[in-house]
């Protein structure tokens, strides 16, 4: 009983720390997911129309893209967040804090995005590209009539799978100063052995995940008209 | 309306090339229907995507309602291409759209007017009869119907030409029927020029006014139909007419052939004026035989009857034979098809 009370006080004394880690999250994911997107639709869409055969073929642009997006793939976000510190000094000013973290968790997920959008374009029926071709569609009308609206669905699930693992990304980049649920779990959960706030945190984590998830299939279910 | 001379399309792309048009000539009159037809393989989607340019031919010129396509520039050909309208096996419609939305889709591409679209489209699902349908997706429709929003976006921007690459392949034979009377329709109602490709010389005998048959990239034999289909020249032509004067033996015909002691049972085929049956009955008087007509079916190319009949012959075999003889030697097909005798 007296471990009821005690735990719920527990909650309430650190609940003005959760809800403040709580908002810096959502901020740092969802400005990330809006940049990043911004950065991985044109690439990804790039990617498909340079490629060879495609409405736009364009070998040489297509390999350097296709390079750039897998160099960065390939470095694991921890080293990332670590080697971007110059390029977040320049464009932030600090490479502590909240708006500092969202720099490197763009570079991370904005390459993740173009591959999405490229998967889902190219799972577009190429008749139906032809069919639009044959009526003397010009490649801009192509992208935006066609191939964005029929990938529609697969993009926007690739987009929730984006979020998610951004906001396990995040959690990481608040232990290096960005703030946020990661960030409050380090020090309260790690430094001062304050499972409590570990646990509250992990929930909040495992309902955000939902949450984003339940929304992202239904949204693409709601444009699926296949 | 389209002239093409000397067209050759060789793919380059394979591990060695295949020539898929080899030096194709013909002319294809304003207004009329002309069916391309040939067994899979033989060049005909090659050579109707050359008419709109999907693929470039590797020599030879194809001029369509005076305008030299193969010669024009990306922006010009994309402006010709929207007179050059193209309905396709698979439909191709945009899953994303309504049936209103697919229909739309050339008149927006072409930069019509929102309201001007929507009067347009009105009257095309109207002609083709799913004004019903508007804000249906594809998903929702059945072939025939996703064939018929096919056929009303092809018109949309009141083309010259209209190209179908195996328009009802991929539709059961009512609603093949179906689409190829509106595409009979809309060739009159509009004077539009159809070109027609097709394995199927069902559709040819439908709709089609000419007809060139196409063996591995070549034209074999062209004409009007219903010479090519009196007299075909080349073996390939004759066994595609055989398919439709050969129609499907019924079922209580097929077990009594394969009865015992039914004597000899053979198909004979005609076309043109011998209807067949005053043959049989001369056969009967002139060789000692009994003929017994199992099943009979004849069918209209225009004014031309054509059909088979299954006949089973008793009587001595050397009358028999003899009987054949002289059917043959009247201009009839025969086959054998059973002999117990
Ligand atoms: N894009 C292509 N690349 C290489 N070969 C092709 C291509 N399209 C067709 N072909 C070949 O050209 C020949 C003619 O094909 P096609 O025009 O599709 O015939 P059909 O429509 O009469 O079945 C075939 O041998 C086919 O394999
Ligand atoms: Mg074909």
């Amino acid at each position: 009983m007296t471990a009821d009370i005690s735990l719920i006080n527990h909650l309430i004394e650190i609940s003005p720390e959760l809800w403040k880690a709580t908002y810096q999250t959502l901020v740092m994911v969802g400005a990330t997911m809006f940049f990043s997107t911004i950065i991985g639709v044109p690439l990804g869409v790039l990617l498909v129309v340079t490629e060879k055969g495609s409405i736009m073929e364009n070998p040489k642009v297509c390999s350097i893209l296709g390079s750039l997006v897998n160099i960065f793939r390939s470095v694991p976000f921890i080293i990332l967040l670590i080697a971007l510190f110059p390029l977040t000094r320049l464009i932030v000013g600090t490479t502590v804090g909240t708006a500092a973290a969202t720099v490197p968790l763009v570079v991370g997920a904005a390459p993740f995005v173009a591959r999405i959008v490229e998967s889902s374009l190219k799972e577009v029926d190429k008749g139906v590209v032809e069919a639009a071709i044959s009526m003397g569609a010009r490649p801009w009308q192509i992208i935006t009539k066609v191939l964005l609206p029929e990938a529609l669905p697969g993009i926007i699930l690739g987009l929730t799978i984006t979020t998610v693992t951004v906001i396990s990304y995040s959690a990481m980049a608040g232990v290096v100063g960005g703030g946020g649920l990661g960030d409050l779990a380090y020090r309260y959960g790690f430094q001062r052995f304050d499972e409590i706030t570990t646990y509250a945190v992990v929930v909040i984590l495992v309902i955000m995940v939902q949450l984003v998830q339940s929304f992202g299939s239904w949204l693409s279910k709601a444009v699926n008209k296949k | 309306m389209i002239t093409i001379k000397n067209l050759s399309k060789v793919y380059e792309n394979g591990s060695k090339p295949v020539k898929a048009l080899d030096n194709i000539n013909m002319h294809i009159q304003k207004g009329e229907i002309f069916g391309i037809i040939g067994y899979s393989g033989a060049g005909k989607s090659s050579l109707v995507r050359c008419l709109n340019m999907l693929e470039k031919p590797t020599a030879g010129t194809i001029t369509i309602d005076g305008k030299e396509i193969t010669a024009l520039n990306d922006k010009e050909l994309r402006t010709a291409r929207r007179k050059i309208a193209m309905v396709f096996q698979h439909f191709n419609l945009l899953s994303s759209r309504t049936v209103f939305g697919n229909v739309a889709f050339p008149l927006e591409i072409a930069g019509v007017p929102k309201k001007e679209i929507k009067q347009k489209v009105e009257k095309l699902l109207a002609l083709v009869g799913l004004a019903d349908k508007y804000d249906a997706y594809p998903a929702q429709l059945s072939g025939g119907q996703k064939q018929r929003v096919g056929i009303a976006r092809a018109l949309a921007n009141d083309p010259k030409v209209l190209l179908c690459d195996e328009a009802t392949s991929a539709l059961d034979p009512e609603t093949t029927k179906s689409i190829l009377k509106l595409l009979k329709d809309i060739n009159r109602q509009l004077d539009l020029t159809i070109l027609i490709i097709t394995h199927e010389m069902k559709v040819i005998t439908e709709i089609c006014d000419t007809v060139a048959v196409l063996e591995s990239g070549k034209v074999i034999e062209m004409g009007n139909v219903v010479d090519v289909f009196t007299k075909p020249q080349h073996s390939t032509t004759r066994a595609f007419v055989q398919t439709v004067i050969n129609t499907e033996i019924p079922e209580p015909v097929k077990q009594r052939i394969g009865q015992e002691g039914g004597g000899r049972v053979i198909r004979v085929s005609f076309i043109g004026d011998h209807t067949g049956k005053t043959v049989i009955s001369s056969i009967v008087k002139k060789f000692d035989v009994d003929a017994n007509i199992l099943y009979g079916n004849i069918d209209h190319l225009q004014d031309t009857p054509f059909g088979g009949l299954i006949i089973e012959l008793t009587g001595k075999q050397e009358s028999i034979l003899k009987a054949e003889e002289y059917l043959a030697q009247q201009g009839l097909q025969i086959e054998v098809i059973a002999n117990d005798c």
